[in-house]
């Protein structure tokens, strides 16, 4: 067995098994490699004290929703609460003749009779602009609340992210606090054995 | 060929889903792999946000590539290399940072450090490609061919980096 070539593979059981029990014998009988396979098994065994740790956060995949276009919700919101406001006060009628739309504006006005003139009084309707304002004013709300809500919902995972890394933070910070000690007492330990010496 | 307990076998069942339209059953891949790649990631570039935003990254490639794997008994190699990708990628951006590289205490009084600060810190001391070999050997349990396929780097080229890695983290751990 190439001493240097092979260490890895052995220690890490990507050998044959008829290359094993080579290996194994050869380590048998020399001291040299045996010395090599334990400290490669030693470095490994001091980084495996090293474990995994959790992600921060989960990920999930969500298929692709065709989403409704709500930067268009407020304007044509208004103009439609405008065509309606209009249209339910103001004398429009909309009329569908041979093919073709006619919109007209005012009353329709009544074939004049032969008979006696009739005089009739109508009374002037105002646009209720009251009540326009009041749609738009509505929708505008509406609109505003969606966006308070998304902007919760971002600055929820921000506090989310930080407060996995305070606490990352405070669990290193305790694993120094232990090591500062440990080593403390290992300085006091070698300093002692050296003044004996 | 079983990377880490996980039987290729289920990955390549999930898949099969996920490329007929089942986009939930990618979450089952993502819930499987989602740790060891993280924990990849942030063996290499030792900052928990990044590592976490390039395991998104990582996944959200695989899933908009899913379609062009070929054999698809490999995926968690497959996925090993898109993140490797993702982390080199991060790392020659930062190239041109200056960084304070700790040498190895060498003739001065060394104890044995055994804790995740020490282990952590000595895999920072390594050069990245060392580094990547010996996270992917230690702590994935990947094969000498897997982390050469994942290099794209010879077997033997990747067995001297495990053995020159192996040797700096002896004289910095003890």
């Amino acid at each position: 067995m190439s001493h240097l070539s092979r260490i890895a593979e052995f220690v890490f059981g990507e050998l044959s098994r008829s290359e094993m029990a080579e290996a194994d014998q050869h380590l048998a009988g020399c001291a040299d490699c045996r010395s090599e396979v334990d400290a490669f098994r030693h470095t490994q065994m001091l980084l495996k004290t090293s474990p995994d740790v959790e992600p921060p956060r989960r990920m999930i995949f969500e298929a692709e929703k065709r989403s409704f276009p709500w930067r268009w919700a407020v304007p044509v919101g208004v103009a439609a609460a405008f065509v309606l406001g209009v249209l339910a006060v103001a004398p429009i009628q909309v009329q569908w003749e041979d093919s073709r739309v006619i919109i007209a504006y005012g009353k329709p006005t009544e074939p004049v009779a032969p008979a006696p003139v009739v005089i009739r009084e109508t009374a002037a309707q105002p646009i209720d602009y009251e009540r326009i304002v009041e749609a738009v004013r509505q929708s505008h709300q509406e609109w505003l609340a969606g966006q308070m809500r998304n902007l919760t919902v971002a600055n929820d995972r921000r506090i989310q992210r930080l407060d996995s890394s305070i606490a990352y933070l405070e669990s290193m910070q305790r694993v120094m606090y232990r090591d500062t000690l440990d080593n403390a007492s290992s300085i006091q330990l070698l300093a002692k054995s050296q003044l004996q010496e | 060929m079983k990377l880490g307990g996980i039987k290729p076998v289920d990955d390549r069942k999930i898949i099969e889903r996920v490329l007929k339209g089942d986009t939930e059953a990618f979450n089952l891949l993502v819930r499987r792999w989602e740790k060891p790649i993280y924990n990849f990631i942030l063996r290499m570039i030792n900052d928990r946000d990044e590592a976490m935003d390039l395991c998104q990254e990582s996944f959200m490639k695989a899933y908009r590539e899913l379609r062009t794997l070929k054999d698809r008994d490999r995926f968690s190699a497959w996925l090993y290399r898109i993140a490797h990708n993702t982390c080199y990628s991060k790392l020659r951006k930062d190239a041109g940072k200056t960084f304070v590289e700790l040498e190895p205490e060498v003739g001065e009084i060394r104890m044995p450090i055994v804790n995740r600060l020490a282990v952590e810190s000595a895999l920072q001391q390594l050069p990245e490609d060392q580094r990547e070999v010996v996270v992917l050997k230690v702590f994935h349990n990947l094969k000498f061919d897997e982390i050469a396929a994942v290099q794209e780097a010879p077997v033997s080229t990747v067995k001297s980096r495990l053995y020159m890695g192996f040797e700096k983290l002896r004289s910095i751990l003890g």
